[in-house]
């Protein structure tokens, strides 16, 4: 299973005030916080958990095939805080027993996080990429033609075949010639960056 | 304050975030806030915030879980504070 998301940092700047008060404590576990205080780029450190805790969270969404809004029941293991590994760091759903690993690009433009559970003898192509017009219908046009380009060129299927749809839960799924495929794809964008992720078999 | 009322509030709080006018135009009970308005899901937080500054409650984290519908955020605000 993978999840993926993505903070266009400049713009997480204008859209959300994260100094203001309460916010972080809505978010964050105690532990989560200290780290965000002691970090050299607060900034930084706020979105990559942030982005972190979304792309878990888009894993549980499609396991559970269910929607909720509860940052902090996904936690991050503080063990990894001390190492200071900021790229590399392991989540933990305490009340499912489920522990991801998280794995962080962090740009000064941009934060791209891909999560992942039991990976074994999978595949994972990820990407991440500048989107020249940031508003959103070209933001969602843009990522996914990027995935499925990729994807075709992987599988040697024709573009034209494959196509994006997502179920009621808003999950996403790959489909070629209508037919639904196993591969576990995730998408994410915001203001000029998209990312993706694509788990096969 | 009424259903109504309580909409129209809402509607309030959640303009400065929306990324879908025409979505917004036609917002119901049934409007969800990522999936229907495109609000960024970090602003979701902000309207947590928003409600219970302009309603003077507390959230909880449980009650939070909820808050990704208008019907969803009116069930804890009344729940809170009483609608008629």
């Amino acid at each position: 299973m993978v999840g993926n998301d993505i903070v266009d940092l400049q713009l997480a700047r204008k859209e959300s005030n994260w100094q203001r008060p309460r916010f972080l404590e809505k978010i964050f576990t105690e532990e989560e916080r200290h780290f965000i205080h002691t970090a050299n780029d607060k900034d930084a450190a706020v979105w990559l958990l942030w982005s972190g805790k979304e792309s878990v969270y888009k894993i549980i969404a499609r396991l559970e095939k269910r929607r909720f809004f509860a940052p902090k029941k996904i936690a991050f293991c503080t063990d990894d805080f001390s190492r200071r590994r900021v790229d590399d760091l392991t989540a933990k759903v305490v009340s499912t027993g489920y522990t991801f690993s998280t794995k962080s690009v962090v740009t000064d433009t941009h934060i791209h996080t891909v999560a992942q559970l039991d990976n074994i003898n999978k595949k994972l192509i990820k990407n991440n990429f500048y989107i020249k017009k940031n508003n959103y219908p070209t933001q969602h046009k843009t990522t996914r033609q990027h995935l499925l380009k990729n994807y075709a060129k992987m599988t040697n299927l024709a573009v034209a075949d494959l196509r994006i749809q997502k179920d009621e839960n808003q999950i996403p799924y790959l489909y070629h010639q209508n037919e639904k495929q196993s591969t576990v794809i995730s998408i994410s964008h915001h203001g000029n960056y998209g990312g993706y992720a694509i788990l096969t078999v | 304050m009424n259903k109504t009322e309580l909409i129209e509030a809402l509607k309030e709080i959640a303009k400065p975030y929306v990324q879908d006018e025409a979505a917004f135009q036609n917002l119901t009970e049934d409007t969800k806030f990522i999936d229907d308005l495109k609000i960024n899901s970090a602003n979701l937080v902000d309207i947590v915030l928003d409600v219970e500054d302009k309603f003077d409650i507390l959230i909880e984290d449980e009650a939070m879980e909820n808050m990704l519908t208008v019907k969803g955020a009116m069930d804890i605000i009344t729940e809170k504070i009483g609608v008629k």
